[in-house]
């Protein structure tokens, strides 16, 4: 674990000039005090950006990342956050550059891993978050304090645990319906309505039996063995023939049920023969086209007269010309009625030929190869041809003269008769032949019976292996209920503990806070039936949950707090820094003490860097906490961004230089504060008492009234010698001319000089030099007592003060 | 300070635990060691695993 040692920022939202926190090199706390728009929080987003890589609060909605650089930042300027650490191997450095994406670079060997663990660390706690998880639902308190203590993979295992058990489950049950499947299947190959063992092995012994087994069956090998020795006695071949058989019989029955497939043949060769016998029709039907054109060109408006149109003669007995073409075209169309009813006569014949075609076809190829159809066959395949034949021819076309042979018809008369004698006795014969060989009604209760023990062998195989299948996955599943059972009870006690020993802290920092109030006994409880966590402390002598319901909001924002420190505790493992931003608003100056308190004991192993605005608050933790580191803000200007007070040595140079620059005013104001400053911790180093004032009053101390007050506290002390001093009334004198000088009184012409003004920081320097030792150089409040008086001196003896 | 986030140290005891839970197969109980020995303690991991190891005898 580490701790920081200087925290460097530039450029970075209000950090604009480099300014900056030098916990030295003993990485000691600090305390930081601005007042409210100077830069505080802009540290603490620096810490958070650097370890995170963003700033929480930044994560809205139209909120880019431009708003983490400086705004007067130009694009060449690079913004840096740099964080030196104890261990200077973990030192690193992002830099925001115009593209506003933080890039980290690591300084150290082991910069990027410590990175990434404090990360998920406890370090920051933000005002605005200190009642935040007190807030939170019980699921979302689980959940938001689950990835600090990693408790989520025990969520995450239980999650897998159950999801896991569930589909073993389901496993289960798909198996145990697979099995009653089985066991259905079983009862109604033995006829019974349910499923019994015995009752399926006694009506399998029964089936054997029948089969001429004569043993009892009563396990799968039994079965086996009966069913290897029975399956010789059938022959499952012979079924198979009887089926050939058949079906060829059914093909002959088609040629017996046909009618001549030659009729449509014959009308169609009559009606053409007839039709190409008439040549002069055949004309006729070819001159038709003329004619109708001829017929055209005498009704058309082409003629004059009585002139044609075509070789320009006169012609006479045009009308009886035109009745000549009307007649003729009757014919002819007399022709063209002829011959559509001769092409369909040969649709009709081409139709029936092609079917009667395929049925002889399907015989051959059936019956072929059996000895009761080969006379069939023979015939068969005669009479396909001579259809071919037929097919072919009458495709011919119509023409004067041409006439179709009807051989083809005389010997299809020939095969048609064979046909019809052939097939009924080839039917006949495939008859008989299946006849003899069919199965007889004993073989064929043989076969069932065969055919039923061989699928209760198959259903009983099938269910052996399913049930041992089913065991295993029963074993699977209870054992894996029995782990998710076992599981849930170790998280729960494993979160019990780790929430006890966050509440073990959380009471004891409470009760540091809120000691004699009446709320005790804080505990963060894990609520397994919500997935969720939740306060509960005893209030009025019970028990509360949620403490809201008792809480006042200033006593949630302490139990906030309480939770951030008592789980930083123990959980960080890296991070030994915590950085606490303007925590107190809530707190009344009492509980602030107690606050101070709670932080210097109990975390004083601890680096604490506390950001706040409150004067009071500030004050407390620089008297209770001397050993802390002081900063103060002193100013915020858009130019230059954080001002941080400067060291009495650096603040005395800068003075000098407005007055070497001839800027009295700038110079005077600076020596003002200066004085202030000096004055105000001579005061708190000797405890001078001042008159109590109200609130911020009490800060504002003019150096007029802390000399006068600081001169009372010298005035009793005989043995110090610097008390009759004359830079007393010196400085007393020339006090004024700060004040001439400084801004306070503008519209007064600045009536001092660089030279009066560099007077009066001489006097100064000689009046703190009083309380001094100009041999030894102790100061007055570090002298040790004087064994033999109640007087303190300084080593050499050269000063005193009593 | 615990170097170790408690939630896996937990559960690293509670995985080494499994051997002596009662009720618990042997069998199952190497099968989630070895899986979270791998990183792998999902369920489908678990499902796949246990399935696998069904080698059941067969009766015959």
């Amino acid at each position: 674990m580490t701790r920081i040692r200087l925290l460097d920022v530039a450029g970075f939202r209000g950090i604009r000039l480099p300014a900056p926190l030098d916990f030295t090199t003993g990485c000691r706390s600090m305390v930081v005090y601005g007042a409210n728009g100077q830069g505080k929080s802009s540290y603490v987003d620096a810490l958070e950006c650097y370890f995170t890589g963003k700033i929480g609060h930044l994560e809205k909605e139209n909120v880019s990342r431009a708003a983490y650089r400086h705004r007067a930042h130009g694009s060449a300027e690079v913004a840096w956050v740099r964080v030196e650490f104890a261990d200077a191997a973990s030192n690193g450095k992002i830099t925001i550059d115009e593209s506003r994406r933080p890039i980290f670079e690591a300084s150290g060997s082991s910069a990027e891993s410590f990175r990434e663990q404090a990360r998920h660390e406890l370090i920051i706690l933000r005002h605005r978050d200190l009642s935040r998880f007190v807030d939170l639902t019980k699921r979302e308190k689980l959940s938001d304090l689950a990835s600090l203590i990693g408790v989520e993979v025990l969520d995450r295992t239980r999650t897998e645990l159950r999801t896991a058990a569930r589909q073993l489950d389901t496993d289960l049950s798909s198996h145990t319906q697979l099995i009653r499947d089985r066991h259905d299947a079983v009862a109604r190959l033995v006829d019974a309505t349910e499923f019994e063992l015995d009752h399926a092995w006694g009506a399998i012994t029964e089936r054997a039996s029948s089969l001429g087994w004569t043993e009892e069956i009563r396990d799968l090998s039994a079965l086996r063995a009966a069913l290897a020795d029975i399956h010789v006695l059938v022959d499952p071949g012979r079924d198979e023939r009887v089926k050939v058989l058949d079906e060829a019989r059914r093909v002959v029955e088609q040629i017996v049920q046909l009618p001549d497939p030659t009729q449509e043949t014959r009308i169609f060769v009559a009606a053409f023969s007839h039709l190409a016998a008439d040549a002069k029709a055949l004309q006729d039907l070819a001159l038709a086209g003329l004619w109708e054109a001829g017929l055209g060109i005498l009704h058309s408006t082409w003629w004059e007269g009585e002139r044609c149109p075509l070789c320009r003669q006169t012609v006479t007995g045009r009308a009886e010309f035109e009745q000549g073409l009307d007649a003729s075209l009757a014919t002819a169309a007399e022709v063209r009625r002829r011959r559509d009813e001769v092409e369909s006569s040969r649709d009709q014949a081409r139709r029936t030929l092609r079917s009667t075609q395929d049925t002889l076809e399907r015989v051959v190829r059936v019956a072929q190869g059996l000895g009761e159809c080969d006379a069939l066959v023979v015939v068969v395949s005669s009479a396909r041809d001579v259809l071919k034949e037929m097919l072919t021819a009458v495709e011919a076309p119509i023409e004067p003269g041409r006439s179709l042979s009807s051989e083809f018809l005389r010997t299809w008369d020939s095969l048609w008769s064979q046909l019809l004698v052939t097939s009924p006795s080839t039917i006949e014969a495939l008859t008989v032949a299946m006849s003899q060989i069919a199965v007889s009604d004993e073989e064929r209760r043989r076969q069932e019976n065969y055919r039923v023990l061989s699928a209760l062998e198959s259903e009983l195989a099938r269910l052996d292996s399913l049930t041992d299948e089913q065991r295993i996955i029963d074993t699977q599943a209870r054992s894996l209920r029995r782990v998710l059972r076992e599981f849930e009870q170790h998280e729960r006690r494993s979160i019990t503990s780790i929430l006890d020993q966050i509440s073990d802290n959380v009471t004891g920092y409470y009760q540091t806070l809120h000691g004699g109030e009446r709320y005790a006994n804080v505990r963060l409880e894990f609520l397994p039936d919500d997935r969720g966590l939740e306060f509960s402390l005893e209030a009025f002598g019970e028990r509360v949950s949620p403490p809201r319901l008792v809480l006042s909001e200033s006593h949630l924002n302490s139990l906030g707090l309480c939770l951030f420190l008592a789980a930083a505790r123990a959980f960080n493992s890296e991070a030994r820094f915590l950085v606490l931003d303007d925590i107190v608003n809530s707190f009344d100056a009492e509980h602030r003490s107690q606050l101070a308190n709670l932080l210097i004991r109990e975390f004083a192993d601890y680096q604490v860097v506390t950001f706040t605005h409150d004067p009071i608050w500030f004050d407390i933790l620089r008297r209770m906490a001397p050993a802390w580191e002081v900063r103060r803000i002193v100013g915020w200007s858009y130019e230059r961004g954080v001002q941080m007070q400067l060291g009495i040595e650096e603040e005395r140079a800068r003075i000098e230089r407005f007055l070497d620059g001839g800027e009295e005013e700038i110079g005077g104001n600076l020596t003002r504060q200066y004085t202030e400053r000096r004055l105000k911790h001579l005061c708190t180093q000797l405890r001078v008492l001042l008159p109590f004032k109200e609130g911020y009053e009490n800060e504002r101390r003019a150096p007029d009234e802390l000399l006068r007050y600081l001169r009372q506290h010298v005035d009793g002390r005989n043995q110090f010698s610097g008390r009759g001093h004359s830079v007393w009334q010196e400085f007393g004198a020339c006090n004024f001319i700060a004040n001439l000088a400084s801004h306070d009184q503008p519209d007064v012409p600045i009536p001092v000089s660089a030279g009066d003004i560099r007077f009066a920081l001489e006097k100064l320097d000689e009046l703190v030099g009083l309380f001094k030792c100009q041999s030894c150089k102790k100061w007055v409040w570090k002298l040790r007592p004087d064994p033999s008086g109640p007087e303190s001196q300084c080593e050499c003896g050269d000063l005193r003060f009593r | 300070m615990p170097n170790e986030p408690p939630g896996p140290k937990y559960l690293r005891e509670f995985i080494e635990s499994l051997s002596s839970l009662n009720g618990v197969d042997a069998r199952v109980a190497q099968i989630l060691r070895d899986l979270y020995e791998k990183s792998a303690l999902r369920s489908p991991d678990i499902v796949a695993a246990l399935r696998a190891a069904r080698d059941y005898p067969t009766r015959s």
